[in-house]
């Protein structure tokens, strides 16, 4: 860490509107004035992309340059005196808003931008609030589809090329391109080509005003509207940092949120759809018990007590608990738990998710959130579901007296045999094994639940809830240790945060979360952990 | 410091045989080269500086200087790019000697390389320029087997290549760094300076850009010296220069004078004074379409050279001379300027994309009788917002004539707005008669 501290040579300081600012050298004018708290406007300007300085909203007057210059594209020099405001200024400004507002249209009751768009907060902060453009104007495509989840409106477009620069810089697929010239230039795909790299969302996000919209998201929601609750993405093992866009009790949309140690800026379209992806069964509201082939709704109360008295008469070493890697820390650490202080010899299983291949920008191969989390907690995983068949041969030999099943994601791929052990599913949906086991409890979805997952690269996360559970689904870790409890296991929790300090307390490898007086959930704040 | 006797850039156009390269060697052509390699790059580049030479783009920076910036021991290949791609709305000097004297340019190009220690040059010829490009081409050809261009040339041990290469269309590619990117096969958007094209040029190597004019002096400076080169002209604008004169003048074509050549010398002796000399001068934009437009009275007694022209707030330019007479409406001829840089905006800044566009469709709706009183005052401010605020000076070529015709024929503007139409324009039904 000490090579990264910037020794005084390597710096330089320089005068943003009267206070003195050092940055390291290479530090352009905007990121200085950044590092001052001052908001300088910008909207071609992208911390995670080439400077191109062609909007030239961040004009800033410096001290012995003749013009204004644009912040993004002048680097700071030891000694510049910069003014960030003043009347010289905000012309030059109010000059570029006007110029941007020209042709643009005044569809903003319309426009799913509007509230987090920069057009309009600059127009608020610099513009005049006249209109002096007498001509007609120019028109383009008010709805094109460039891809599978994108939407263009090229009246709507600045041609900051944020978007272009982040399909030919990031993702290197280069679909998109400015054509024409002058005020008829417009962003379009080359011919024959679709916006449908797997990062293709992210063009939306960045997009500062309305011309790129996401499919999955349009006229969905005002976004004033939207809370946003920050969390990870648990659709793969890297966990990139999103804000999940709450309202009405739904996420509406999952946007990335900047962790420069996880996902930078970004996300990948798996990952942020995955809330719209459709399930193949209805939600499960209630607790049910198989009864006579009909599901019969009870009391989740009775439910566990069921359970309980289930576990209590298994043989040893008959029972098998199948658990999800993307079950938090918190919830496994329990399942762990239950698996060893009151069942005698349970087995524990947890499938892998694999699909596709790693790629050199952010999606993983393991489908799993928690992976690394779970292997840290002693429980590895079933590699080609070598354990998982062994189990389920098991069942359809009669050796089996209870098969317990965890979390989202891997019912669809355990089939227990017809009048084998006595399965209980823990589920969101009542799809796969939870469709047809002798009891379900319905837990808690994405979004409803909080607790820690470990990402591939032992980088461990809060993940939060934004969501009231819909019915009377529970967290995993809760439904776990109101079962212990009536196993006859004294264990009492009032929060996720409380298991997880337990796992602190007691596993060694949770130890970097500790020392922090509020606790670990404090230590992992709003970006995480290394562990 | 003194008036051009004769004709040097010009010597040879008049030949039909010039462009082909054993006509050119007889009349000297292709001597000088052999100097110059025994000169050395650094002695060359000295004798460039003091002759005083300025680029005859546009801009007038110090040739010799320009060659300074470039790396004395490259560790990367460093470049010549030939701008040839002269588009620059009433100016034809390049194409003349790119079509006349191509073996001139050849070779100021190479002795130029050579000064840089440039291992390729690279000529950007503007597409529409068959002529000239069919004239390089052959000449290069015929270099080539030569020995001028190649391995070893003139067994100096230099190693050079030349690429000819054709521009699609576009007047934004003639600005030196969007050239560049145009060049490499990308949109033609000027880039982000610095870094400097001596130090990131193209494909990223230092490179030095110089307009073919300025190249074609530099044989006769390795030829005849620097004092005499800088002997030519006036004080700090020296050697002999091309001017383009059209519109209304008697002979309209270029003409090779000193470098701050009188006004009056050029319209009346070489262009031979109005076209109609019962009517009256009415204004002369005096460096291609970019600079500022003058009345008449502006105009007496100026010498036409960088300074003299930059101090009465127009520029010398591409040397496009153009005259207009009484019988032009000025606020057709701003809107006919206008409407060439709203076509030619590149796009890339947001002021120069809209505003471009924005002043022409101002002008063109006061010249069609739509224009309203405060139009003159929007569209100045709307130049005002435009200049220096961009990447590259295209959005100040268009923004600074627009205001000089404001500023200097605002009657015209007034009298179309209040009649609601071109006071100029002949009434329908008197055309038809």
């Amino acid at each position: 860490m000490a090579d990264e501290t910037p020794r005084p040579a390597d710096t330089i300081t320089l005068t943003i509107d009267g206070a003195a600012v050092t940055v390291p050298k290479g530090t352009t004018v905007l990121q200085a004035a950044e590092k001052a708290g001052l908001d300088v406007p910008r909207y071609c300007y992208h911390p995670g992309l080439t400077i191109a300085g062609n909007c030239r909203i961040c004009l800033v007057d410096v001290e012995k340059m003749p013009k204004l210059v644009t912040s993004c594209t002048t680097l700071a020099a030891e000694g510049m005196v910069v003014r960030t405001s003043g009347e010289k200024v905000e012309d030059g400004r109010r000059a570029v808003m006007e110029f941007l507002l020209a042709n643009h249209p005044l569809d903003c009751p319309i426009c799913d931008q509007a509230g987090e768009c920069r057009l309009q907060d600059y127009s608020f902060q610099h513009g005049s609030g006249a209109q002096r453009f007498q001509e007609e104007r120019i028109k383009g495509f008010k709805q094109k589809s460039v891809g599978e989840h994108i939407m263009l409106d090229t009246e709507r477009c600045i041609v900051c090329t944020r978007c272009v620069r982040f399909c030919d810089e990031v993702t290197r697929t280069g679909e998109l391109g400015v054509f024409q010239r002058g005020a008829f230039s417009y962003i379009d795909t080359f011919p024959q080509r679709g916006l449908d790299n797997p990062y293709s969302g992210n063009t939306v996000d960045i997009c500062p005003v309305g011309a790129l919209t996401l499919k999955e998201f349009r006229f969905k929601k005002r976004v004033w509207w939207i809370k946003d609750v920050p969390s990870v993405c648990g659709s793969c093992a890297r966990g990139c940092n999103v804000n999940l866009g709450t309202s009405d009790n739904r996420i509406y949309r999952l946007t990335p949120r900047e962790n420069q140690s996880v996902n930078k800026w970004w996300m990948c379209d798996e990952g942020r759809l995955a809330i719209h992806k459709p399930h193949a069964a209805p939600r499960l509201r209630r607790a049910g018990a198989l009864e006579d082939g009909r599901r019969v709704p009870i009391e989740h109360p009775a439910a566990l007590d069921r359970l309980a008295q289930k576990l209590r008469g298994a043989r040893p070493g008959s029972v098998g608990i199948v658990a999800s890697a993307s079950l938090t820390v918190e919830d496994l650490w329990l399942v762990r738990r239950l698996a060893t202080e009151c069942l005698k010899d349970a087995r524990v299983v947890i499938p892998e998710v694999l699909r596709g291949k790693d790629d050199a920008i952010l999606i993983r191969a393991d489908k799993t959130p928690n992976r690394r989390g779970a292997e840290m907690l002693g429980l590895p995983l079933d590699a080609g579901d070598e354990s998982l068949g062994a189990l389920l041969k098991d069942a359809r030999e009669g050796r089996l007296d209870a098969l317990l099943i965890f979390g989202a994601g891997v019912e669809g791929r355990i089939k227990p045999p017809a009048g084998g052990p006595y399965v209980f599913a823990a589920a969101t949906h009542a799809e796969g094994a939870a469709a047809e086991a002798d009891l379900v409890i319905p837990i808690a979805a994405y979004g409803e639940f909080e607790g820690t997952w470990v990402n591939f690269a032992g980088h461990a996360q809060r993940v939060r809830k934004g969501l009231v559970p819909e019915g009377i689904a529970l967290e995993v870790w809760f439904l776990v240790a109101e079962l212990m409890r009536r196993i006859g296991i004294g264990v009492r929790f009032g929060s996720s945060a409380d298991v997880l300090a337990e796992v602190v307390a007691k596993n060694a490898a949770f130890k970097p979360l500790a020392g922090t007086p509020g606790g670990p959930v404090k230590t992992l704040g709003a970006l995480g952990a290394a562990l | 410091m003194g008036a051009l006797n004769e004709k040097v850039l010009t010597l040879n156009v008049g030949y039909e045989d010039q462009t082909s390269i054993d006509a050119a060697m007889k009349r000297g052509t292709w001597s000088r080269l052999k100097k110059a390699l025994s000169m050395g790059p650094d002695a060359l580049v000295e004798e460039v500086k003091k002759s005083g030479l300025r680029g005859r783009g546009g801009a007038g920076f110090p040739a010799g200087v320009k060659w300074s910036f470039m790396p004395k021991q490259p560790a990367k290949p460093s470049y010549l790019v030939v701008n040839a791609d002269e588009s620059e709305p009433g100016t034809f000097k390049d194409r003349l000697l790119m079509e006349r004297d191509p073996h001139l340019c050849l070779e100021g190009f190479l002795i130029a390389a050579f000064a840089i220690r440039a291992s390729a040059v690279f000529i950007y010829i503007r597409g529409e320029f068959v002529a000239g490009w069919k004239a390089l081409d052959r000449a290069i050809a015929e270099a080539r087997a030569k020995g001028f261009i190649g391995k070893n040339v003139l067994n100096s041990g230099w190693d050079v290549d030349v690429i000819l290469h054709r521009g699609a269309g576009a007047y934004i590619c003639g600005e030196e760094t969007a050239l560049m990117e145009s060049l490499e096969g990308k949109r033609g958007y000027p880039r982000l300076k610095p870094p400097f094209p001596a130090q990131h040029g193209v494909y990223g190597n230092p490179t030095t850009i110089n307009n073919v004019e300025t190249l074609a002096c530099v044989p006769h400076i390795v030829e005849r010296g620097a004092e005499w080169f800088a002997g030519i002209g006036r004080e700090k604008n020296a050697g002999p220069k091309l001017y383009c004169l059209s519109g209304h003048v008697k002979r309209p074509g270029v003409y090779e004078a000193e470098l701050g050549v009188p006004f009056e010398t050029l319209f009346n002796e070489m262009g031979g004074g109005l076209l109609d000399p019962a009517r009256r001068l009415k204004a002369v934009i005096p460096g291609g379409s970019s600079a500022a437009v003058l009345l008449p009275e502006e105009c007496a007694g100026l010498t036409m050279d960088f300074d003299a022209l930059a101090a009465k707030g127009t520029l010398l330019g591409s040397a496009g001379v153009m005259f207009m007479d009484d019988s032009v409406c000025m606020v057709r001829a701003c809107e006919r300027v206008l409407k060439f840089y709203a076509h030619e905006s590149c796009g890339q800044c947001t002021p120069c994309r809209i505003g471009s566009d924005w002043i022409h469709r101002i002008v063109a709706r006061i010249e069609a009788g739509g224009g309203t009183p405060e139009d003159p005052g929007t569209l100045v401010s709307v130049c005002d917002g435009m200049v220096g605020k961009t990447i590259c000076v295209f959005a100040d070529a268009a923004a600074i004539p627009a205001k000089s015709f404001v500023a200097k024929f605002r009657d015209a503007f007034d009298e179309h707005i209040m009649r609601k139409g071109c006071p100029m324009k002949p009434a329908p039904a008197a055309a038809g008669a």
